[in-house]
């Protein structure tokens, strides 16, 4: 991922802000049963697919609101008859206004989008009393 | 209404020249033209206005101590307005580094002058700044003026990876009006550059092409534009058709 130069980020937004990214591809040629995709995964590893539509100068766009300066992954694939067909190589980008791409699909064996980073395990806090650990304990605690 | 920035971050390559000699030309044919010097070295104000001094810069202006209107001069000898700099732009970056949407205060300063004038016209330092930021997102377009040698070319590399930086991370797309041809040589070298220019970058290039002519820097001493200084030079006459071209 490129490292940001500050003179270009935006002063007026808080890291973490939504934000209105364009996803722009150019150099994109589709025939009539193929449709064009991004695949945005987020840090919490949530996926969103969006359609890429052609715009007046001929390249393919999508809008999608993302988190201003967060670090995320994005996939284009092109996909016949709803078999994925075609891909590019996954990219880690930060949200800014504008991520401009040329459509470079890769031929090897599609590469799946960085898997979900671990997330710690969850555990209840020592201190917390007996009767909310479970739900039988409530309701026998609280009389349902 | 035109807002224009004249940027290279080659320095060197006679942007002030052109800046000035445009909008002189702009002036002549009865266009109402703003200059905005944006070069902490002061190149344009010291070109039209000598060694004078200035109370109220640009400077005072971003730094909110006091309007645009209040900082125009009047040149009779070029014929436009003028927004003087001075030295103390060069440490603007640090001032506004925390400023709540620091790269738009140009664009908000100008907001209630823009009926006047049929064009502004910002001279930009060669560095890339805060003050050049601003003056690309106040800008509709720029203008691209190179001496035809290799590095030229490099120049146009990170002034189109700037605009597309101003893209990508501001939200505001900056068009490209053309490449200016200046200190032009009829070498073989020369026409390469140019060739390149169009063909690898795509870029549109004037036909006009400014001569090397030492009229135009007589015309900088003289504190006049080179179509008044030396009407009759070939600088003077290639910078008034090219005015009219750019128009």
């Amino acid at each position: 991922m490129a490292k940001a130069n500050p003179l270009f980020i935006d002063s007026t937004k808080m890291t973490g802000d939504s934000i209105g990214t364009q996803f722009e591809l150019s150099g994109v040629g589709l025939y009539e049963d193929e449709e064009i995709f991004v695949l945005i995964t987020n840090a919490l590893g949530e996926v969103t697919q969006m359609p890429l539509k052609m715009n007046a100068d001929c390249n393919y766009q999508t809008k999608a609101w993302l988190r201003h300066q967060k670090s995320f992954y994005y996939q284009y694939v092109i996909e016949k008859n709803g078999q994925r067909f075609l891909q590019s190589v996954a990219k880690q980008a930060r949200a800014q206004y504008a991520i401009l791409d040329k459509w470079e699909p890769v031929l090897a064996e599609p590469g799946a989008l960085p898997a979900r980073e671990a997330q710690p395990a969850i555990s209840a806090p020592a201190n917390i009393p007996d009767h909310v650990k479970s739900v039988a304990s409530l309701m026998e605690k609280f009389g349902f | 209404m035109a807002v224009v920035s004249v940027i290279n971050q080659k320095g060197g390559v006679a942007k002030t020249t052109t800046s000035l000699n445009v909008a002189s030309n702009w002036a002549a044919m009865g266009k109402r033209v703003l200059l905005i010097d944006l070069d902490p070295q002061s190149s344009a104000t010291k070109a039209v206005f000598g060694d004078q001094e200035f109370e109220k810069t640009i400077f005072d202006v971003v730094m909110n101590q006091c309007l645009i209107e209040d900082t125009i001069v009047h040149s009779d000898r070029f014929d436009f307005d003028v927004v003087p700099a001075e030295i103390l732009l060069s440490g603007i970056d640090l001032q506004l580094a925390a400023h709540f949407g620091r790269e738009t205060i140009l664009r908000r300063k100008l907001e209630p002058i823009l009926r006047r004038y049929d064009a502004i016209l910002f001279d930009c330092s060669p560095s890339l700044g805060l003050m050049t930021v601003n003056a690309l997102m106040a800008s509709q377009d720029i203008i691209i003026p190179i001496c035809p040698e290799y590095f030229s070319l490099k120049g146009i590399e990170l002034i189109l990876q700037t605009l597309q930086n101003i893209r990508t991370g501001l939200g505001y797309k900056v068009g490209v009006r053309g490449v200016v041809i200046t200190r032009f040589r009829d070498r073989r070298i020369a026409k390469k550059v140019i060739e390149d220019v169009q063909e690898v970058y795509g870029l549109k290039v004037y036909s006009n092409y400014i001569p090397d002519n030492i009229a135009v820097e007589e015309a900088h001493h003289d504190h006049s534009p080179v179509h008044k200084y030396a009407p009759k030079c070939a600088a003077a006459k290639a910078y008034t058709s090219l005015a009219k071209e750019l128009w």
